[in-house]
C-alpha cells in the first residue's frame, strides 16, 4: 500500500533526523589522553631561578615566566555549589587575571556521586585542568592510571615558588607513588585523634567522677544500661561496626598506631623512638586484640548497643542528638561541633568531651588526606601550577576561598579567631573547593569552639609528633589479589567481631584468622615490611 | 506451519522479499548497534591493565590476572552457586505468585474493586531498596522489631535475625517477591485478557468448572507467554541484584555464608581499591556463564516448539 | 457481528447465576489470598506516607509507623523550599517521559512485530542480534565514553531518552504475544495486497492493545523513575530530572551538615530520613493519582483483543 510506505519513510526520517540532531556518529573524536603522556609536564619556557613572585606583578610574568596569553582553567571539586560560588569566584578571578592572567571555572562533582562518577570525569575527555585529589578520592588509582601530571623539583622550581618555600618537606614523600608526585598535598598537620562526647547530666546522676580511662568510661555504660530511666535507648548506639570507638579502645589504649595505605585496617605498631619493620603485626593476631573482643563482648552481652547493631543503619550522631545514645565517638573536631549543638538545643544535658587515653602518644594527620592534581590532559599545565600556588599561599586569595567574602559570610572579631557571619550559610566554611587547599599557615580558631575541644586540643597539639611512618603509603600492586581477598575476609569477621556479637570469641577470632591466613596475609604483611624497610632508608 | 521449505531463495532475492520489514527494523537495529554493540569492545579491558595515556586499545594485555582476585578467593564457587540458586528461586516463586494472582484478579467481579486490587500489588515497586532495608530493619530488629515484639505478646522467645543466616534465604525471596510480583502481574493480566473470551464462555456452556477453565484455556493461552518470561529471566541468572542484597544484607558478616552473590562478594572486596580491569572482567565471567545457560535453555525449549524459543 | 457478540457477552455476565460449588472454592482461596497481598503491599506504603509527615526526632527515637506519631512538615517544607527548581524538574520529566514512551513504544513493537513474522526468515539471527546485548556489555566505562566523547550526550536532554529507548525486553515480549495472532489473518491481508508496515499499523496493532498498554505502562515508568541517566550527564541543573533532583536534594543537604559539623559549626539539622519518604512520595503520587486512568486501556484491549474476525 503506497500509503503505508510513505508513512514509514517519513517516520524513519524522523528519528534518523533525531539521531543526527544529538551529534551521532561522523565525529572524530579528540583523544587528547592520548596527545599527553605523563612524562610531559615540563614546559618549553626556560626556568631562571628567581624566588620571589608574589608582591609587584604585572600581570605578565609570575616567577619570571610568561604569563601574556590569557588562560581559562578549569578546577572539578567534589562537593556542591554553594549558592554565593559565583559572587566570590568574580573575586578570586579579579586578583588571578591580575597576577597570572588566569580565569578559573568551577565544576563539581556531587559527593554522593563521586564514587561513581570520579573516574568518569577524567575518562570523559572534557578539558580539565585541576581536580580535587586525595587518599579517599582516588588518588592511587588514577596517578596509576596516568590521568596526573607529575610534579617535579623543575615544575616546583618554575611553577610554583611559593610551595617550594613554604610547603612542609615531609608533604611530598607522602605523596609519592613509586618515587613520583602526582599531586600537591595539602599544607595543614592536624592531629588526628578520637574522643569521647557523653552526657554530663546522667554522669552527675549517677555518681560517677570525670571518665580518665576506659574503665570509668565502662562504669558510665553499665550505669546507664542499668537504668530504665535513663531516658535513652542505649549507651553507644553502635552502628554496622565499631571502627570509631576502635581507634580509642584498642589502638590508643595500647598505644598503636596503624600502617597508612590500603592496609590500614590490618596491621599496626607499638609506638617507640625505634619502630622497626619487625614491629610492625597482624592486628586480629594480637593479644590485644583478643583481650579487645573479649571486653567488646562484655559490652555487647550487657546491652551496651542493640544485638543487631550490625544491621542499624542510624549514624550514631543522629542518635546522640535525639537523645537515643548516651555517647558519641569521633574526631575531636566533630564531637566537639555535636557539643556545641547541644548545649544549643539541649543545654540539660550538659555535653562534656573526655579523653579517655590521656597517655597515649599523638600524631600528625598526613598530609595527603587532600589536595589537588593538574590533569595529564591538561593545555594549560603550567598556569594550573600557578594558580594552585596562588590560591594556596596568597592571604587573600586563601580567605576568599576558604571562608568568602569578608563582612558578608564571615568576620575576624580579632586575630587569629573567625566568626560566622550572618550569611555564611550562603557560602559555608569548609566547602568542597577549599578543601585542596588547606593550609596552617592561614588558619584561624573558630570563635565559640566547644571548650573541652579546645583544651584538649591545645593539649594534643603541644605533644604532637610526627609519626614514625607518616609518610609511608603502601603500594598494593604486588599483592592486589591477596588484598583484595584479605578484604573480603575482613569484613566478614571484622565488624562482628569489634561489636563482640558473636557467640565464641576464642573460635571465631581463630577461624579468622585461619582464613586470612588462606587469603595470603603472610604474603601481604612480608610486603609490608619490605616497603617500610626501603621507606625508613630512603628518609635516613 | 513450514512456510520456510518454500525460501530456498538466494540472499538477494530475500533481501528483496523483506526490504519492508528489514526498514521496520532499521531504527532499532542501528541505535542497538551504537548504545550496545559499540561498548562492546569494552570487554577487552578484563584482559588488560588499562591507563589513560594508552587508552582502551593500546593498554598492555595481562592475560588472565584480572581474574585472579576472585578466582583463588576460594568462595567462587560458592557464591556462583547462590547467585543461581537465589535466581532460581525468584523466578520460580514470583512466576507462580504471578499467575495465581493474574487469574485471581482476571475472575474477580466489580470493576473497581479489580483495579484497585491490582493497583494497590503493584505499589512496592516504587518504594526504593533504601527504604525497604532500613522498614526490614524495623522489622526485624532484636530490641525494637516488630516481628520480635509480636512474638514477645504470644510469649515467643525473640528471634535475631540479624545474627542467623538461617532465616535468610526466605527472608530474601520474600521481598524480592513483594516487591517484584506487581510488574509480572501486570504482563500476565495482560497475556490473561488476550485469551479468546469466547472460549471461556462456550466452556461455561458445556457446563466447565472455573478451576477446567483455568487449567485447559487460561493457561495454554499464556504458556508463550510464561516461557518468554523465564527465558528472558533465565538470560540473568548468574548476575546478582546488588540494590537488594546490599540495602538488606549490608556489611552483616553473620549472614554472608547462606546470602552473599557474586555481586555483592566483589563489591566487598573492591570497594577499597576499584580496579576497572577486574570489575569488567567480573562482569565477562558472569556473561560466560549466562550465555552458556540460555543458550541451553533456548535449545531445549526449540525441541519441544519453535515458537517459543527466544532465537 | 462484533455487536452481537459483545452483548451476548455482557448478557452472560449480568445475568445472576447462583455461585457454583467450584466458584465458591476458587474465590474462597483467591479472594483471601490476594487481599492479604494487597494489606502486605498496603502498609509499607502507608508506612512511607505517614513517616513523611513525621518529625526527624520522632523517626530516629521510635523508628517508623503508619500514624504520625508527631506530626510535621518540615520534610515537605525542605523539598519545595525552592519550588522553581522541583518544577522544572517535573517539566524535564515530563517531556522525557512522554516523547521517550511514545517513540520507544513504536520502535520496539514495529521490531517485535517483525521478529514474530512466520515467513521473515531472519528473524532468529535478528532476534539472537537482539538478545545477544542483554548478555555481554562492555561496562560503565566504555558506554559512559562513547556517549559523552562521541555522541556529545553530556549535558543534552537527549542523553535520558536515547539510550534507554531500545528495550530488548520489551521487543521480545510483544514478539511473544503478536505471535498468538493467527497468522492467517497477516496471510489474508497480504493477500489483499497490503504492504508489511501497513498490516503493522491497521491490523496487528489494534488487536495487540494489552501487550502495547504494558510495555507503554514499563516504559514510561522506566523514564519517568530515572536518576541515573541524570546524575552521569547532566551538569546543568535546568536539566535534572524529578528523581536526580530530589535525591540530589537529600544528599546536599546532609553534606551541607556534615561540612558545617566538621568545622565546628552548629547548622540546623535536616530531616533526612522524612525526606527520603517524602520523596518517594513526591515521585509517585502523580503516578498513583493517573494509574486508574491508564487502566481503561487494559479493558479496553480485552474487548477489541476478544473480538475475532
Amino acid at each position: 500500500m503506497k500509503k503505508g510506505k510513505k508513512w514509514l519513510a517519513l517516520m524513519l526520517v524522523g528519528v534518523m533526523s533525531l539521531s543526527v540532531l544529538t551529534g551521532c556518529g561522523g565525529d572524530t573524536p579528540q583523544d587528547s589522553s592520548t596527545q599527553e603522556s605523563t612524562q610531559e609536564s615540563q614546559v618549553q619556557e626556560s626556568s631562571s631561578a628567581v624566588e620571589e613572585s608574589q608582591a609587584e606583578d604585572t600581570g605578565f610574568s609570575y616567577n619570571g615566566q610568561d604569563v601574556s596569553k590569557p588562560v581559562e582553567l578549569v578546577m572539578y571539586y567534589i562537593g556542591d555549589k554553594p549558592e554565593d560560588e559565583d559572587l566570590v569566584l568574580a573575586e578570586i578571578n579579579k586578583i588571578l587575571k591580575e597576577k597570572i592572567n588566569a580565569t578559573l571555572v568551577l565544576k563539581s562533582i556531587s559527593f554522593s556521586d563521586y564514587n561513581t562518577k570520579y573516574a568518569l570525569t577524567i575518562a570523559g575527555g572534557e578539558s580539565i585542568d585541576l581536580i580535587y585529589t586525595s587518599t579517599w578520592a582516588f588518588y592511587q588509582t588514577e596517578a596509576t592510571k596516568g590521568a596526573f601530571a607529575e610534579i617535579t623539583d623543575q615544575v616546583i622550581n618554575d611553577y610554583m615558588p611559593l610551595h617550594k618555600e613554604y610547603q612542609s618537606k615531609a608533604s611530598w614523600g607522602q605523596a609519592q607513588i613509586g618515587g613520583k608526585v602526582y599531586f600537591v598535598p595539602n599544607n595543614m598537620a592536624n592531629v588526628s585523634a578520637n574522643a569521647v562526647l557523653i552526657r554530663g547530666d546522667l554522669r552527675e546522676k549517677y555518681g560517677l567522677d570525670k571518665p580518665k580511662s576506659i574503665d570509668d568510661l565502662e562504669a558510665y555504660y553499665e550505669a546507664v544500661s542499668n537504668d530504665p530511666d535513663s531516658g535513652v535507648t542505649f549507651a553507644y548506639d553502635a552502628s554496622q561496626n565499631n571502627d570509631t570507638s576502635k581507634l580509642i579502645l584498642l589502638l590508643a589504649e595500647n598505644n598503636c598506631g596503624s600502617v597508612g595505605g590500603a592496609v590500614n585496617n590490618y596491621f599496626a605498631y607499638e609506638y617507640s623512638d625505634n619502630v622497626t619493620p619487625e614491629d610492625i603485626f597482624w592486628i586480629y593476631g594480637s593479644d590485644q586484640y583478643l583481650a579487645y573482643a573479649n571486653r567488646m563482648k562484655t559490652w555487647a552481652d550487657k546491652g551496651f548497643w542493640s544485638k543487631s547493631a550490625i544491621a542499624n543503619a542510624t549514624d550514631v550522631k543522629e542518635a546522640f542528638l535525639n537523645g537515643t545514645s548516651a555517647s558519641y565517638t569521633q574526631n575531636l573536631g566533630s564531637v566537639g561541633a555535636v557539643a556545641s549543638e547541644i548545649l544549643k538545643n539541649h543545654p540539660e544535658w550538659q555535653p562534656e568531651v573526655y579523653d579517655v587515653t590521656p597517655d597515649a602518644d599523638r600524631f600528625f594527620l598526613a598530609y595527603t588526606g587532600d589536595g589537588v592534581a593538574v590533569l595529564a590532559s591538561s593545555q594549560n599545565k603550567e598556569r594550573a601550577c600557578m594558580a594552585l600556588d596562588l590560591l594556596k599561599f596568597d592571604e587573600e586569595l586563601y580567605y576568599l576561598l576558604r571562608h568568602g567574602i569578608r563582612g558578608v559570610h564571615y568576620d575576624i572579631p580579632e586575630p587569629g579567631v573567625w566568626a560566622a557571619g550572618e550569611d555564611m550559610s550562603r557560602y559555608p566554611f569548609g566547602n568542597g573547593f577549599s578543601w585542596g587547599f588547606k593550609n596552617m599557615m592561614y588558619n584561624m580558631d573558630r570563635v565559640d569552639t566547644f571548650a573541652d575541644q579546645s583544651e584538649i586540643g591545645a593539649i594534643w597539639n603541644a605533644r604532637a609528633l610526627e609519626g614514625p611512618l607518616a609518610a609511608f603509603s603502601f603500594d598494593d600492586t604486588n599483592v592486589k589479589n591477596e588484598l583484595a581477598n584479605l578484604q573480603s575476609v575482613y569484613t566478614q569477621y571484622g565488624p562482628l567481631l569489634d561489636l563482640g556479637l558473636v557467640d565464641k570469641v576464642e573460635s571465631t577470632l581463630a577461624e579468622f584468622n585461619k582464613q586470612a591466613e588462606a587469603a595470603g596475609l603472610e604474603k601481604i604483611l612480608e610486603e609490608v615490611k619490605v616497603q617500610v624497610a626501603a621507606y625508613q632508608e630512603s628518609i635516613k | 506451519m513450514k512456510i520456510d521449505k518454500v525460501n530456498k531463495k538466494s540472499f538477494f532475492q530475500n533481501f528483496k522479499r523483506y526490504r519492508t520489514m528489514l526498514l521496520m527494523l532499521l531504527p532499532s537495529v542501528v541505535l542497538v548497534f551504537v548504545f550496545s554493540y559499540l561498548p562492546i569492545g569494552g570487554l577487552v579491558m578484563a584482559f588488560k591493565r588499562f591507563n589513560y595515556s594508552d587508552g582502551i586499545w593500546g593498554s598492555p594485555w595481562v592475560g588472565w590476572d584480572n581474574f585472579k582476585f576472585f578466582l583463588t578467593s576460594g568462595k567462587a564457587l560458592s557464591v556462583t552457586r547462590n547467585t543461581a540458586l537465589y535466581n532460581l528461586a525468584f523466578i520460580v516463586v514470583n512466576t507462580t505468585l504471578e499467575i495465581a494472582f493474574a487469574i485471581i484478579l482476571s475472575e474477580m467481579a466489580g470493576k473497581w474493586l479489580k483495579k484497585i486490587t491490582q493497583s494497590i500489588i503493584f505499589l512496592p515497586y516504587f518504594i526504593s531498596w533504601v527504604i525497604v532495608g532500613s522498614i526490614a530493619y524495623g522489622l526485624l530488629s532484636y530490641e525494637t522489631g516488630t516481628l520480635n515484639g509480636l512474638l514477645g505478646s504470644m510469649g515467643i522467645d525473640p528471634v535475631n535475625f540479624y545474627g542467623e543466616s538461617g532465616w535468610w534465604p526466605l527472608i530474601i525471596v520474600a521481598f524480592s517477591a513483594w516487591k517484584g510480583v506487581g510488574y509480572g502481574v501486570v504482563v500476565y493480566l495482560a497475556a490473561i485478557l488476550g485469551v479468546d473470551g469466547s472460549l471461556h464462555e462456550a466452556a461455561a456452556i458445556d457446563g466447565a468448572s472455573i478451576f477446567q477453565r483455568i487449567r485447559y484455556i487460561t493457561l495454554p493461552g499464556i504458556t508463550s507467554t510464561v516461557i518468554t518470561l523465564t527465558l528472558l529471566a533465565l538470560g540473568k541468572i548468574f548476575r546478582g541484584n546488588l540494590d537488594l542484597f546490599y540495602q538488606l544484607v549490608g556489611q552483616n558478616g553473620a549472614l554472608f555464608d547462606k546470602t552473599d552473590v557474586i555481586d555483592t562478594y566483589v563489591f566487598r572486596m573492591t570497594i577499597a581499591a576499584t580496579d576497572v580491569g577486574q570489575t569488567v572482567a567480573i562482569g565477562f565471567y558472569q556473561s560466560v556463564l549466562c550465555f552458556i545457560t540460555i543458550i541451553a535453555a533456548n535449545w531445549l525449549v526449540k525441541k519441544k516448539d519453535e515458537n517459543y524459543s527466544l532465537f | 457481528m462484533s455487536k452481537t457478540v459483545k452483548t451476548a457477552k455482557s448478557a452472560v455476565r449480568t445475568r445472576r447465576r447462583p455461585m457454583s460449588k467450584d466458584v465458591i472454592c476458587f474465590k474462597g482461596i483467591g479472594y483471601p489470598l490476594i487481599f492479604a497481598a494487597a494489606a502486605l503491599c498496603l502498609v509499607p506504603f502507608l508506612i512511607v506516607i505517614g513517616s513523611s509527615f513525621t518529625s526527624e526526632s520522632y523517626i530516629i527515637r521510635n523508628g517508623y509507623s503508619i500514624w504520625p506519631g508527631d506530626w510535621s512538615l518540615e520534610s515537605y517544607q525542605t523539598i519545595f523550599r525552592s519550588p522553581m527548581a522541583i518544577i522544572r524538574a517535573y517539566g524535564v520529566t515530563i517531556f522525557v517521559t512522554v516523547v521517550g514512551t511514545v517513540l520507544s513504544v513504536f520502535l520496539n513493537t514495529m521490531a517485535g512485530y517483525v521478529l514474530q513474522r512466520k515467513d521473515f526468515g531472519w528473524r532468529n539471527k535478528f532476534s539472537f542480534y537482539y538478545f545477544f546485548t542483554t548478555l555481554f556489555s562492555g561496562g560503565l566505562m566504555p558506554w559512559y565514553m562513547l556517549c559523552v566523547k562521541y555522541l556529545h550526550l553530556k549535558d543534552s536532554i537527549w542523553s535520558m531518552i536515547l539510550p534507554g529507548l531500545i528495550s530488548v525486553w520489551n521487543i521480545l515480549l510483544v514478539k511473544g504475544f503478536m505471535g498468538g495472532i493467527p497468522y492467517e489473518m497477516t496471510e489474508s491481508a497480504k493477500i489483499d495486497g497490503a504492504g508489511d508496515f501497513s498490516i503493522f499499523l491497521r491490523l496487528i496493532w489494534p488487536l495487540s492493545k494489552p501487550v502495547v498498554a504494558t510495555i507503554g505502562l514499563f516504559t514510561a515508568l522506566m523514564y519517568w523513575n530515572d536518576w541515573y541517566n541524570s546524575m552521569l550527564f547532566i551538569n546543568n541543573s535546568n536539566l535534572y530530572s524529578l528523581q536526580y533532583q530530589l535525591y540530589k536534594l537529600i544528599n546536599d543537604a546532609r553534606e551541607l551538615r556534615r561540612i558545617a559539623e566538621e568545622s565546628g559549626i552548629v547548622v540546623d539539622s535536616v530531616p533526612i530520613e522524612s525526606m527520603k519518604m517524602a520523596l518517594t512520595v513526591v515521585v509517585t503520587g502523580p503516578i498513583v493519582l493517573l494509574y486508574p486512568f491508564i487502566q481503561k486501556y487494559f479493558v479496553k484491549g480485552l474487548t477489541l483483543g476478544a473480538v475475532k474476525g
